[in-house]
């Protein structure tokens, strides 16, 4: 686990995800399940209901992938890279319109592309080997 | 120096991350034969990253060189000749950022290998030794990219459209109309 980056990175991403889930529904008590105007969760991050239940089922996917093994980590992180990676583009496509259901913000923005970076970049970047003994 | 290079060793890639999706972002709110050109860049930027991370380094380093430079040299033209007139400055500015660090890194890439031609076996990527370091090297790098791409990602005419989410009866510029 402590010579992983993969585990690492899953188990830090995936218990931050989790933490900001379940805070964002303490921000969100009168929100519309998928309102394109959401609450406000540290003063910054946008959310929704269903934003929150995204990054509760994100945050636990990756939290167990973190602590079951290497290859269940690298091929979540990749999966949840990749994956944000495409909603960091969608969002600039769907913004303003009636389909935009993840509250997406700036600040957001930079929370899913950061985590989509490190993500991708652990998945497809580290422990090469594992994904060759694993495949 | 190889504790900096585990850092650093993911940074081309990660920009090329940086700019496939400023340009996508771009092409959203582009027209005609330059949407199909950014479109076409940013694809490309970020398939270029995936293999390159995969690899361990960066792939096709000649091609890759040969591509960004002329990139940056049109766009430095097409700046010039005012064809980007209605084109947001930091985007671009971003943008040009993120294929010049990618140009560089192929460039240095190039001039590493020739020199490592004559030499002994390849030792184990620096990644490979410093797991950790390099762990956090691409947590600092995905910063330092966010920082940039961002703020360039809401410049553009799609990103001006997501901003003001989430403040509940405030003022809505992307709903007003």
């Amino acid at each position: 686990m402590k010579n992983s980056p993969n585990r690492i990175a899953a188990t830090v991403f995936g218990a931050v995800y989790v933490l900001v889930g379940l805070l964002g529904f303490a921000v969100t008590g009168g929100v519309d399940f998928i309102a394109t105007e959401g609450g406000l969760l540290l003063g910054i991050f946008a959310v929704n209901p269903l934003h929150n239940i995204a990054h509760l089922a994100i945050g636990a996917a990756l939290l167990i992938a973190g602590l079951t093994n290497v290859a269940a980590a690298k091929a979540t992180n990749t999966t949840v890279g990749a994956a944000y990676l495409l909603l960091g583009v969608v969002g600039f496509f769907i913004a303003g319109t009636a389909a935009n259901i993840l509250a997406l913000n700036t600040a957001d923005h930079f929370l899913h592309l950061a985590s989509a970076i490190v993500l991708l970049g652990v998945g497809l970047g580290a422990e090469r080997s594992a994904r060759v003994a694993t495949a | 120096m190889k504790a900096l290079e585990a850092i650093t060793r993911s940074w081309p890639m990660l920009g090329a991350l940086g700019a496939g999706l400023v340009l996508a972002a771009l092409a959203a709110g582009a027209g005609g034969a330059m949407r199909v050109v950014l479109a076409g860049l940013g694809v490309a930027a970020l398939g270029w990253a995936g293999l390159s991370l995969r690899a361990g380094r960066p792939v096709a380093a000649r091609t890759v060189l040969g591509i960004a430079t002329g990139a940056l040299l049109a766009g430095g033209a097409a700046v010039a000749a005012g064809a980007m007139a209605g084109v947001a400055a930091a985007p671009l500015a971003a943008a040009s950022v993120f294929i010049g660090a990618v140009a560089s890194s192929a460039a240095l890439d190039l001039r590493r290998r020739r020199a490592a031609r004559a030499a002994a076996p390849a030792a184990p990527a620096a990644g490979e030794t410093h797991p950790r370091l390099a762990l956090a090297g691409l947590a600092l790098g995905a910063a330092l990219v966010s920082a940039i791409a961002t703020p360039a990602l809401a410049a553009t005419d799609a990103g001006k459209l997501a901003v003001p989410h989430g403040e509940h009866g405030a003022h809505d510029p992307g709903h007003a109309h």
